[in-house]
């Protein structure tokens, strides 16, 4: 008989951020259940819910019929539950046999000969490719996940959840991944796959369930689905705002601010990042770039704004380098110097932009009246000039950056998911500024993974897939139509 | 002056907790003394007396914390852009080798040519020897841990030889250099006393340092470097040169702490010039919160537990290890108390001691 | 002014914690001895130690010891002790001299004595043991006793003290037996054991059969290394013999806590005189020990040979090369 994993009604606030709002999904035994949707749509908040991570603030997980403890890890485990994040919990310097046995010890002392040829047994059994001797640290990405997913095989897990397994992974091993988790299925097992890719999700899952905004969209049998369908369900389809802006080719006839030509970009691992990108942004335009997160928007980025130099083509910007400015998709990560002080993260920007040699004296109250501004600007909410900027809420984080990038009084602005992960007022303010900004003359590229907000707010777009550019349109391009453009069917500009 | 005030103000809670740490690690240093069968009254005694009993032993204690203070500054200046020097004994060496040689070697060089000689020298020499490590970092990537040490066990070997071959003295009787000329010596503060004027410099360097740090742009990507790499280099800072520039401030740092003590104390190079100033300096930065400011009174505490310890052997004939024991305590109980986990769980209870006060100080919540 | 009385306070306070505990009154004769490492060492400073130990149970003398790193903190503690009124205070090495002079200058009333050194004030001597003497001796008995007509020495640190003792060993050898071949290494440490069993080792190779050494706590290798090829060796500073029985055939003997109580008992007695002490045979300090266990095995023409250059050095015909 199959048992079912399941939530029901999750709610979960993060301040006055509603992250979950009454989210209900199960999972049998021997199935294979895809939770797709995009960044922040509460995917991975959901399944540390589920494994007992974080505490709901209400709503109820159940095995069976039996009610869980929620906020308990060492009640899931015991219910059979196993996350294999994408950061694994992996010890480099230990044999493979040793991660598995990890927290598994009984006794103080073990063979290494004999745990090695135990485990080896083990793995042979399940029929994965590994070398029970072989040193974690020396493995590949994909083998590493198998040791995770042998860790929870060998603590008899009847459930797994896996974090974007294939976001770590070079091809060829996702296409093991799907092999092995086809077998796991077929063993009984039942399985979470979190992600936010459309054909993967098609090619492996037996149910998919979206999730947008911290709500159930839908879920659907896959074999009922369709990717322009799941496409539109992810970014949602809300009735197409009314213009706010009226000139729409203002683009044509204004001068070119930043232009990019056959750019191409690799990763770090030699794989294509961007290949054949080339247009033109003009003053006072706002071009969107619309995609699937991991489209390769970030290099596209960090190439126009100087910090990767391309691998071919060029980018050529026709304003000072000090006079671009650009709102970082990480805005925690490569925005903010934490432990720095509002005022001190202020003065680091205000420096590249007046070009300020090293020598340049920073007077405190400068720096604070200078930091005044900027809070002032776009209502930040916060102590004052000298408070942490680690202890700010994300909505006021994004606000100060972007009135950092403001003050800059930038020429070409590129925003990378400005309002991701920020509650509706602050989302309401950023476009509007972002508004503002083209409507004064500067060149807005928004790169966002939300495509309500590329209707909203841009004159054109382009759509990304893995690295190109698969269609071009505006805001009267149908949105099937670049639902399938974001799934990598190519097709003419609109 | 009203900023001065006001700078006192803020910097209340952070004494205030020095001082608290300091009490409770004494009286922690009570309790396990009286058990190890000691009189904690007597020894607190003699303890303060030796360190501060009166000019002369308070003049030995800032003596002892001046090289203390050089490098616990050059540490500081490293941490803060993200580079693990622990090279700082090194770079001392290299300071006092370079200050010395210089000195020996121009003996007759008169005392407003001779100092600033001595110390560019040092400071070229201390650079240059931060420089190495940073420069393995940048190009190969190699962790600077590694390299600073064995830098410094480099440094004590070229020392070493220099005393056993080019510099050793005349006489040739002992690995040790002559002594420098008397114009080569910075002149004490006192008459009687051995405090010399590397303690102004001392101060004056920590003084400037953090100017560098917090009043000019420079320590501003200095530190933003250190702190967030990532955001730095989104703020357009050129990470490399910054890193570079820290270990050449720290290089120069450390060695004016070598070329002062030569200078100031010994008058020659021996082979056990430095017992391991580099790495006390880290303890000392770290009590300091790497605060520049911060590094005096840690250096000094240093110091003053010290000629402390001395004084434990010399008049209660308490062993040296024992003595060494007390010292330990002390430093490791503050830098307990110091721990962030136990920092807040302090302030908790200090606020919840502050709210039923009557008069409460401090912004709004 | 509030500063200034809290400063008055805390004064008041301390002149008070001082007469309370009081510094404790010692009419005698008082001794200060500043040790560069620890009395635990088993060694230099051990030796040290005990000298203090005996000039406070032989004269009745208050005695006090710290140890002392660096160089900053010799004249902080030369300079605490002249300010307690101590009559004689050791530096226990030549790197304490100059802290020596210069303290000396302002403490007219106390005797400080370094271990070794050339510097000599009103108050200030070095004394110098004449070890040379004893290897001197050990020499000509190496010399006379070798079968392959090579015998050499390992030493720690290339430094002139070392090098005078080698030096009259190796004049000691040839005295008796011009011909002799003599090889000395030095391993540039006091502390690798290894390096020194592997220094004595080459030098058996090369066909030395007696071998002194002088390489402080590294001489633990010489002694392996003899034990392993069975030959012969000196043992140097103090008593070895029992180290080795079997192979230590003498010691090269400073009595350095003898020493301590014979500079003590000058001092005592006023007879102080501004000048280097050369401590030797004549002061009973130095001396070549034979292990016992192994007398029998020297022949009497040799035993002959070394009394007689014992006397001339005693009488002081002799005079060993070498010496400081």
């Amino acid at each position: 008989m199959s048992t079912a994993i399941s939530l029901h009604k999750i709610v979960k606030n993060y301040g006055p951020f509603r992250a979950l709002d009454g989210v209900s999904f199960e999972v049998h035994s021997g199935e294979l259940h895809a939770l797709l949707g995009q960044n922040g749509a509460g995917k991975s908040t959901l399944m540390k819910i589920l494994y007992g991570l974080s505490v709901p603030d209400s709503g109820e997980i159940r095995l069976g019929d039996a009610v869980l403890r929620p906020g308990s890890t060492k009640e899931a485990i015991s219910a059979g539950l196993a996350f294999v994040m994408q950061h694994f919990s992996l010890i480099d310097s230990m044999s493979v046999a040793e991660n598995l046995m990890l927290g598994q010890l009984k006794g103080a002392s073990y063979s290494p000969r004999k745990l090695i040829a135990s485990m080896q047994d083990f793995i042979d059994r399940n029929a994965f490719e590994l070398d029970a001797a072989a040193q974690v640290g020396s493995l590949s990405v994909g083998q590493k996940q198998r040791v995770e997913i042998l860790k929870a095989l060998y603590r008899n897990a009847r459930f797994i959840i896996f974090d974007e397994p294939t976001a770590v992974l070079a091809p060829h091993e996702i296409s093991v991944l799907f092999a092995t988790l086809t077998a796991l299925r077929e063993a009984g097992i039942g399985i979470v796959f979190i992600s936010h890719k459309l054909d993967e999700v098609l090619q492996v899952s037996d149910r998919i369930t979206v999730l947008r905004d911290g709500r159930t969209i839908t879920t659907v049998n896959t074999s009922e689905a369709s990717a322009a369908q799941l496409a539109r369900l992810m970014v949602g389809h809300l009735p197409a705002p009314p213009p706010a802006r009226q000139s729409a080719d203002i683009s044509r006839s204004t001068p070119v601010q930043l232009a990019v030509r056959d750019l191409r970009v690799s990763r770090e691992d030699g794989s294509p990042a961007l290949e054949e990108i080339s247009f033109e942004l003009h003053a006072g335009e706002i071009l969107g770039v619309a995609g699937i997160d991991g489209s390769g928007q970030s290099e596209l980025a960090a190439a126009l704004y100087g910090l990767i130099s391309p691998e071919q083509g060029e980018v050529t910007a026709c304003v000072p380098a000090n006079r671009i400015g650009l709102i970082p998709q990480d805005r925690d990560e490569d925005g903010f110097v934490f432990g720095f002080s509002i005022a001190e993260n202020c003065a680091l920007d205000e420096l590249d932009m007046t070009d300020a040699g090293d020598w340049t004296v920073l007077s405190p109250q400068e720096s604070d009246r200078l930091a005044r501004e900027r809070i002032e600007a776009l209502d930040v909410h916060c102590r004052g000039p000298q408070q942490d900027v680690a202890e700010l809420s994300g909505g006021n984080r994004q606000k100060l950056l972007l009135a950092r990038v403001l003050a800059r009084h930038p020429r070409v602005l590129i925003a990378h998911n400005p309002t991701w992960g920020v509650d509706v007022q602050a989302t309401a303010l950023i476009r509007d500024k972002l508004l503002r900004q083209a409507e004064a003359g500067t060149a807005v590229l928004l790169i966002s993974s939300d495509l309500d907000e590329i209707y909203r707010l841009c004159d054109r777009f382009f759509v990304l897939f893995r690295g190109r550019i698969t269609g071009w349109g505006d805001r009267n391009t149908e949105r099937s139509r670049v639902s399938l453009w974001m799934t990598g069917k190519e097709e003419g500009a609109a | 002056m009203i900023d001065f005030r006001k700078a006192l103000l803020r910097a209340a809670p952070a004494l205030g907790r020095g001082a608290l740490s300091f009490v409770v690690a004494l009286a922690l240093v009570a309790l396990l003394t009286t058990w190890a069968g000691y009189d904690a009254g007597v020894l607190f005694h003699t303890l303060f007396a030796g360190a501060a009993g009166d000019g002369y032993r308070i003049s030995e204690s800032l003596l002892r914390s001046i090289p203390l203070v050089f490098t616990g500054l050059a540490v500081v200046v490293s941490f803060r852009a993200g580079l693990w020097n622990i090279g700082a004994d090194g770079q001392f060496l290299a300071g006092a080798m370079a200050g010395t040689f210089v000195a020996l070697h121009w003996n007759g060089m008169a005392q407003v040519l001779m100092l600033p000689a001595m110390f560019v020298a040092a400071w070229v020499a201390g650079a240059f020897w931060g420089w190495i490590a940073v420069w393995i970092r940048v190009r190969r990537e190699v962790n600077e841990v590694i390299t600073t040490i064995m830098l410094n066990l480099i440094a004590v070997q070229i020392l070493a030889w220099l005393v056993h071959g080019p510099l050793q003295e005349q006489a040739g009787a002992y690995p040790q250099s002559d002594a420098v000329p008397a114009a080569a010596r910075l002149p004490v503060l006192f008459a009687g006393l051995r405090l010399h004027a590397g303690a102004i410099i001392a101060v004056v360097a920590a003084l400037l340092l953090w100017l560098l740090l917090f009043r000019f742009a420079i320590g501003l990507r200095l530190r933003a470097v250190g702190h967030n790499p990532r955001a730095a280099r989104f703020a357009r800072v050129a990470l490399e040169r910054y890193r570079i520039l820290a270990m050449l401030l720290a290089g120069a740092l450390a060695a004016t702490g070598g070329i002062v003590e030569v200078s100031g104390v010994t008058g020659r190079l021996y082979e056990n010039l430095s017992p391991g100033y580099g790495f006390t300096a880290i303890a000392v930065a770290l009590i300091a919160r790497l605060h520049p400011i911060g590094v005096l009174p840690a250096a000094v505490l240093f110091g003053a537990l010290d000629t402390a310890a001395r004084a434990l052997e010399r008049d209660l004939g308490v062993s040296p290890v024992f003595a060494d024991i007390v010292q330990a305590q002390v430093i490791l109980i503050i830098i307990l108390l110091e721990t962030p986990a136990i920092r807040t769980r302090l302030q908790r209870a200090l606020a919840g001691v502050q709210a039923r006060m009557p008069f409460r100080g401090g912004e709004h919540a | 002014m509030l500063k200034n009385r809290l400063i008055h306070f805390i004064t008041v306070a301390v002149v008070f914690l001082l007469s309370c505990t009081g510094a404790e009154k010692h009419s005698g004769f008082k001794v200060a001895l500043l040790s560069p490492g620890p009395i635990s060492d088993a060694g230099w400073n051990a030796s040290a130690w005990e000298g203090l130990q005996r000039i406070k149970s032989e004269l009745n003398a208050h005695v006090s010891q710290v140890e002392t790193r660096v160089p900053a903190e010799f004249e902080a503690s030369f300079r605490e002790y002249g300010r307690m009124g101590y009559d004689l205070v050791f530096g226990h090495g030549f790197e304490f001299q100059d802290a020596a002079a210069t303290v000396a200058q302002d403490f007219p009333e106390t005797v400080f004595i370094t271990t070794s050194g050339n510097t000599v004030r009103k108050n200030v001597a070095p004394m110098v043991f004449q070890l040379e003497q004893a290897t001197y001796l050990a020499g000509a008995l190496a010399a006379l006793m070798s079968k392959t007509g090579r015998i050499g020495g390992v030493g720690g640190i290339k430094i002139p003290p070392v090098q005078s003792t080698f030096a009259a060993f190796e004049a000691g050898a040839r005295a008796v037996r011009p011909d002799i071949k003599v090889s000395f290494v030095y391993i540039g440490n006091w502390e690798n054991v290894g390096a020194a069993r592997q220094a004595a080792l080459a030098l058996i190779d090369q066909g030395c059969d007696l071998l002194i050494h002088n390489a402080d706590a590294a001489a633990a290798g010489v002694f392996q290394a003899a034990a392993e090829r069975n030959i012969y060796v000196f043992g140097t500073n103090k008593d070895q013999n029992t180290i080795e029985p079997e192979h230590v055939l003498a010691s090269c003997v400073s009595d350095i806590p003898g020493a301590f109580v014979t500079m003590a008992k000058i001092v005592r007695d006023k007879k102080f005189a501004a000048k280097i002490y050369r401590l030797g045979m004549r002061d009973g300090i130095v001396s070549l020990v034979i292990n016992p266990r192994l007398a029998d095995r020297i022949p009497a023409s040799a035993r002959e040979r070394l009394v007689s250059l014992e006397q001339r050095i005693l009488s002081g015909a002799l005079n060993v090369p070498g010496l400081p």
